[in-house]
């Protein structure tokens, strides 16, 4: 006890020391915490799907399923790509930039099925008639949760609780072959 | 700022004694200066325990507790979880070195007598850690539900079935079915997971508790307590922090140096920590050409191999006989304390008949595990049944050999 | 202390005195020793290779997905799916079972083919490279081949046109009736390529696990050179 301390020396390792053991808490932290990163299944499982588009006549809409989510594709009539432009006062954000249709494609629209207020399921109705939510209905989505209103190509309109446009999922075009999940 | 956190602590500690345990089981609690590394296997113990837990509660995450998704989960632990191999590993290696551990820290026991007045309980907490680790091990080796899996746990099943009159019933209470099967699965997953577990640190923190109030002992077997400084702190004591703390840190090093080299260039470790049939899965009409426990439980297995005859004249089949001889060899662990009538602590200072039956003891242990892991032949057995005659007579006769051997005075100091 | 713990060690090590158990190899006094090698990628190529012209027809892989197998042995992704994978509607995230299950291999080949995943752990590397060796022909059985490694094994002996044929001499030991299209060298250095390969399918993560390992490790030597250092310093102390 009577030995002189070397106060420096001690100080020296115990930062040294310090340092090694929150490497050593960090390092065993690091597989736990990727552990929880999704698995190779849960990645086969929400691979790309992809879609064969000739079958699919312009004015209708088919439903596919992409990470439990489910994906309008739309087939846009010529009328509709007409309308479409038509409604850009109406809607929130008219999103000029994501073009047309909103999508890769000047006929198609790709759009994920779930409403941007409560996500509910928006109901398709492409008819170009009055509608008891809209006199001057051009075709589009309506959901039926709390009402809002969004048009062919998902924009969402002014004045229903939905705050943004229907959100477009990553996808890809190759001639007649439509991938979900993946950018070109 | 040292001042707010004093004003902190005080209005802690008036409301939960946080400094005072603190001081007492960690930071002022007096250990002796001089031990030996057999000294260090407690430290490490903690360590490996704190291992398991947490790769078990990974592991957890993502395997699956039936028979049809039992054994495809593991492989799925295995290939598709980032890091999940590495999770598998630790925790079948971190088994093997719990029972490695376990082992030595016991026989350091038995060497310098850690289980004398007034020891008894923690050594008595100690014994059924052993036996709920042995039932933990026992459990979790079901879980992969590979080929030695199911029918190691057959075997170990059919035991409760070789106990008279209630065995059949109790077999199939516990099975929660006929044969071992998926309900056994489930249960036997709830039981490692949770009950097994939850008791074990119970008994860890009971454990520790009692050695804190009877003060940890020496291989010199010399009551620290009775020579003290001024302050009250025993001559040849010092604080837990920092001296046995840090002196526990370099050890902990040294194990994961060797923890780490098995778990990333010998996990399978020689067949003894994962054992090749259990990468086949559970098959329910082939049996394994031979059916080897996992290295820690052979030593206990032989014996029960060893039993190759029973009492007719009691009724006692050679089955039960080897069950009960089986249970005896854990449950005789349990009553050391009173068999050991010397005077003196550490074999140190004991006689000759303690060195010598605490050499046969440990030397039969070895070679029943040795025996355990190899198909049987007449030979084998014989050797076996000798080696359960000298596992269990050092500790029967150790009441009378201890209270008439000569020992060795006992230094007053360090 | 040290005398009898030099005794403990000598009693444990007279278990390796007594007599050894029965062959793993069947029939072989012992297996070839083998260990596979699972950091060549162009030995795991070709076990890849030999193990699609040979081995799937009959048996799969059913915990290794055809995407795991292309990253891992480095194959570009249009010959996975032109030369490896051909139908179009299996997924490059399926696992690599060529459309197999139990019951059509029970049919045709009269027993069941195992998924050869797990194989070599199951068995022992060294028990599969033997085994690959020692196939004969044998007329008393339906398929008109036997291997002494597993004795009446129902696999008949695919390798046959590589190796050539074998037949048992009146000793029991095997010899050579045909010339294969390999010579015995390069027949041994094909098989010891399906072994890697297949020892690579039991554990894809190996390669990088027995990589990595050796840093983790000197990690913790200077951990322990650190804290032994700490601890000198204050059990001066208490010296």
């Amino acid at each position: 006890m009577s030995k002189k301390i070397d106060q420096n020396r001690r100080r020296a390792l115990h930062i040294t020391s310090g340092i090694v053991g929150a490497v050593t808490v960090a390092g065993f932290a690091v597989p736990f915490l990727s552990a929880w990163n999704p698995s190779e299944k849960a990645k086969a499982l929400g691979a790309s799907v992809k879609f064969n588009l000739s079958k699919l006549e312009a004015g209708a809409m088919v439903v596919l399923e992409w990470r439990r989510t489910p994906i309008f594709i739309v087939h846009q009539t010529l009328s509709a790509i007409e309308n479409l432009p038509k409604l850009d006062a109406k809607v929130t954000n008219p999103a000029k930039e994501e073009g047309i249709t909103r999508s890769a494609n000047s006929s198609y629209t790709v759009l994920k099925g779930v409403c941007t207020h409560l996500s509910c399921a928006p109901k398709y109705h492409p008819e170009i008639e009055p509608k008891a939510w809209d006199q001057e209905w051009l075709g589009g989505f309506f959901c039926p949760c709390h009402g809002s209103k969004f048009d062919l190509a998902g924009r969402v309109y002014k004045g229903v609780p939905a705050p943004t446009n229907l959100e477009v999922p990553p996808h890809s075009f190759d001639g007649d072959m439509l991938t979900i999940g993946e950018v070109g | 700022m040292n001042k707010q956190n004093n004003s902190f602590m005080s209005w802690l500690d008036k409301r939960f004694p946080v400094t005072e345990n603190l001081e007492r089981h960690l930071t002022k609690h007096p250990v002796p200066k001089k031990v030996n590394f057999f000294y260090i296997f407690g430290a490490l113990l903690m360590v490996i325990f704190m291992v398991q837990v947490i790769t078990g509660i990974w592991l957890m995450m993502f395997y699956t507790n039936t028979e049809e998704g039992a054994f495809a989960s593991v492989e799925y632990i295995m290939r598709d979880v980032e890091y999940g191999w590495l999770m598998r590993y630790m925790h079948s290696t971190g088994a093997s070195a719990f029972f490695f551990l376990m082992y030595f820290h016991m026989f350091r026991g038995l060497l310098y007598g850690s289980y004398q007045k007034p020891k008894e309980l923690v050594w008595l907490f100690g014994c059924f850690l052993l036996f709920l680790l042995m039932a933990e091990g026992f459990l979790g080796y079901v879980l992969p539900w590979g080929q030695m899996s199911y029918w190691a746990a057959n075997v170990i099943l059919s035991l409760f079935g070789a106990i008279p009159v209630i065995g059949p019933d109790l077999q199939v209470w516990i099975q929660g079915d006929y044969v071992l099967s998926g309900a056994t699965l489930s249960r036997f997953f709830a039981l490692h997971v949770v009950v097994v577990p939850l008791l074990m640190i119970a008994l860890v923190v009971f454990h520790i508790f009692a050695l804190h109030e009877v003060g940890a002992g020496n291989p010199e077997g010399v009551d620290i307590e009775k020579h003290r400084d001024e302050k009250g702190m025993p001559l040849d004591g010092a604080p837990f922090h920092p001296y046995k703390t840090f002196s526990a840190l370099p050890a902990i090093g040294i194990f994961f140096v060797i923890f780490f080299s098995i778990v990333f260039f010998a996990p399978e470790g020689g067949g003894y920590f994962l054992e090749k049939p259990n990468f086949e899965e559970a098959n329910f009409l082939k049996t394994p050409e031979h059916i080897a426990p996992v290295w820690y439980y052979a030593p206990f297995y032989s014996i029960l191999r060893a039993i190759t005859f029973g009492i007719p004249l009691l009724g006692i089949t050679s089955k039960f006989l080897g069950f009960i001889i089986f249970a005896a060899s854990i449950a005789i662990l349990f009553v050391v304390p009173w068999l050991d009538r010397s005077k003196v602590q550490s074999i140190r200072y004991k006689g000759m008949y303690s060195k010598i039956g605490m050499i046969l003891f440990a030397a039969s242990f070895i070679t029943l595990g040795y025996l355990g892991t190899k198909p049987v032949n007449e030979l084998r057995t014989l050797i076996a049944q000798i080696c359960t005659l000298f596992y269990f007579l050092p500790l029967i006769l150790m009441p009378i050999y201890t209270k008439y051997e000569k020992t060795l005075e006992v230094p007053e100091r360090l | 202390m040290i005398r009898s713990f030099t005794l403990l060690l000598l009693i444990a090590f007279c278990g390796k005195l007594f007599p050894a158990g029965d062959s793993e190899c069947g029939a072989l006094e012992s297996c070839i020793d083998y260990k596979a090698d699972v950091h060549d990628l162009f030995s795991l190529q070709r076990g890849l290779g030999l193990y699609m012209n040979y081995c799937s027809s009959c048996h799969s892989l059913e915990y290794l997905r055809w995407n795991r197998l292309q990253k891992d042995l480095d194959i570009p992704k249009n010959i996975l799916r032109e030369d490896l994978i051909l139908n179009p509607n299996i997924k490059n995230s399926d696992y690599m079972t060529f459309g197999l299950n139990s019951d059509d291999s029970t049919a045709w080949l009269g027993a069941y083919a195992p998924d050869l995943t797990l194989r070599t752990r199951v068995r022992g590397e060294s028990w599969v490279y033997t085994y690959l060796q020692s196939f004969y022909e044998d007329a008393s059985r339906p398929l008109g081949s036997n291997n002494l490694v597993l004795q009446g094994s129902s696999m008949p002996h695919v390798l046959s046109s590589l190796q050539g044929r074998q037949q048992l001499n009146n000793k029991g030991e095997l010899v050579k009736v045909s010339e294969g299209k390999l010579s015995e060298q390069e027949f041994d250095n094909a098989m010891q390529d399906l072994v890697n390969f297949l020892a690579y399918a039991a554990e894809p993560i190996r390669s990088e696990r027995e990589k990595n390992g050796i840093f983790v490790i000197l990690f913790f030597v200077i951990f322990t050179a650190v804290m032994w250092l700490l601890n000198r310093e204050y059990s001066k102390d208490i010296k």
